[in-house]
C-alpha cells in the first residue's frame, strides 16, 4: 500500500479518467486536491497570497487513516527557494513562529493546518502568489511516502 | 430612576474595565492566567465593541516605504490602524493586513477615512524597497514605515508593544516574535480599541466605525 502511493506519480493514469476524477472533485468542490494517496488524505489546501521573493504559507487538513501514527518530516514545492515546518503560537498578545522538525499525524486523526497554528512555510518565493492560482506542495512522511498537493491561493485569511 | 441610572453607569464601569486591557506581552502571571484559563494559546475578545481612552501611545516619526519621513501626526484627521510586524513573517501579518483589508470593504466609502499604519520591527530586511512592494501587495490605503532599533524600541514601549529577534536554524535566519494587536487611533491620535488576533474583521469596522464617529 505505501509502496503504491510512493509511485502514484509515475503511475499512468488515462487522461480520460483524470478529467472525469477532476470535474468529480471539482464537483464536491474539493479542487485543492490533486492526488492522494489512498490512506493519507489531504484536504482543503490552500496558500496565502503573498508578494514576490517574500514568504508564503501552506494550510490544510491532513487525515491519516492508517493504523499507525506517522509524521511529515519535510516539504518542497517548486514556488519557493526553500521550504519548511513551521508552527505558530500566540502567547499573550504575542505572536510567536517557529521551524519545527515534523507535524505528527496520529492514526485515523484528522490534522488541521491553519492560521495560529502549523503551517508549511514557503520561504523565498520566486513569483509573487496570487489568488486563483495554485501551488504545488509534495510532502514527505517519515518512511519516504510522498504526498503531492496544489493547493489554492486565497486573498483572505481564511475561510 | 436614580438607582437604574447607578446601575447603569456601574456597568459602563465594569465594561470599561474590562476591554481597558494593556497588551498582554505573554511574559507576565495575567499572560499565564489567561492562557490556562481556557486552554488555547490565544482567545478572541467577546461583548459589545466599547471604546476605550488609553494612556499609552502618542505620536512618532519613522521613515516610510516611498522614502520619506513619515509622522503618525501626519494622519490627524484619520482613523490609523496601527500594527507591528515584519514583511518576512507568513501568518499573522497577512492574516492580520487581511483582516484589515475586510474591515475596510465593510467600511466602504468611509475606508478612505482610514490609514493602516505598518510598522516593521526588521529593519534589517525591511528596507524601504521591500515594503513597498509587501504593502501594495494588500491593496489598502497603508503606509509601511521602520526606523532605527533604537526609534523602534521606544516606540514600541511607548505602545506597550513587544517585540524579540530570535536566532533559529530556519534558512529566513532570525524570527521574530511580536505582538499582534491592531491599535485604533482616533482622529486625535490617541488609542482608543485594541482589536487582538483573531477578533475578526466585523469587530475592527465597527471599533473604526465608532472612532469616525467621536
Amino acid at each position: 500500500m505505501h509502496v503504491v502511493a510512493s509511485r502514484l506519480s509515475s503511475v499512468p493514469v488515462p487522461a480520460a479518467f483524470r478529467l472525469v476524477l477532476s470535474l468529480l472533485l471539482a464537483f464536491t468542490g474539493l479542487v485543492a486536491i490533486r492526488a492522494e494517496t489512498p490512506d493519507i488524505v489531504v484536504s482543503e489546501a490552500w496558500a496565502r497570497m503573498a508578494p514576490n521573493g517574500r514568504n508564503g504559507a501552506v494550510f490544510m487538513t491532513i487525515e491519516n487513516r492508517r493504523p499507525a501514527d506517522t509524521a511529515i518530516v519535510s516539504a518542497a514545492s517548486p514556488a519557493a527557494r526553500v521550504v519548511e515546518l513551521h508552527e505558530m503560537a500566540m502567547q499573550g498578545d504575542v505572536m510567536r513562529m517557529r521551524k519545527i522538525e515534523k507535524i505528527a499525524l496520529p492514526a485515523r486523526q484528522p490534522v488541521k493546518l491553519q492560521p495560529g497554528g502549523l503551517h508549511v512555510m514557503l520561504i523565498g518565493l520566486v513569483k509573487p502568489l496570487e489568488a486563483g492560482e495554485h501551488v504545488a506542495l509534495t510532502l514527505t512522511l517519515e518512511d519516504g511516502t510522498d504526498i503531492r498537493v496544489s493547493a489554492t491561493v486565497r486573498a483572505m485569511g481564511g475561510h | 430612576m436614580r438607582a437604574l441610572m447607578l446601575a447603569a453607569a456601574v456597568a459602563v464601569v465594569l465594561a470599561s474595565g474590562a476591554c481597558n486591557r494593556a497588551p498582554d506581552t505573554g511574559s507576565s502571571a495575567a499572560g499565564e492566567a489567561h492562557e490556562a484559563g481556557d486552554g488555547h494559546a490565544h482567545e478572541a475578545t467577546g461583548g459589545p465593541v466599547t471604546l476605550d481612552l488609553y494612556e499609552f501611545g502618542g505620536d512618532f516619526a519613522l521613515t516610510a516605504h516611498d522614502g520619506a519621513p513619515f509622522r503618525l501626526a501626519d494622519a490627524r484627521g484619520k482613523v490609523v490602524l496601527l500594527f507591528f510586524g515584519y514583511a518576512s513573517c507568513p501568518d499573522v501579518c497577512p492574516t492580520t493586513l487581511a483582516t484589515v483589508s475586510s474591515a475596510m470593504k465593510q467600511l466602504g466609502d468611509r475606508s478612505s477615512e482610514v490609514l493602516t499604519v505598518f510598522v516593521s520591527v526588521d529593519p534589517e530586511r525591511d528596507t524601504p524597497e521591500v515594503l513597498r512592494e509587501y504593502i501594495d501587495h494588500f491593496r489598502i490605503p497603508a503606509v509601511a514605515v521602520t526606523g532605527s532599533t533604537e526609534d523602534l524600541d521606544r516606540i514600541v514601549s511607548q505602545y506597550k508593544a513587544y517585540y524579540e529577534k530570535v536566532e533559529s536554524d530556519s534558512a529566513m535566519g532570525y524570527l521574530i516574535d511580536h505582538t499582534a494587536i491592531v491599535y485604533v487611533i482616533d482622529r486625535e491620535g490617541r488609542v482608543r480599541f485594541l482589536h487582538r488576533y483573531g477578533d475578526g474583521a466585523g469587530r475592527l469596522a465597527e471599533a473604526v466605525q465608532l472612532a469616525l464617529r467621536d
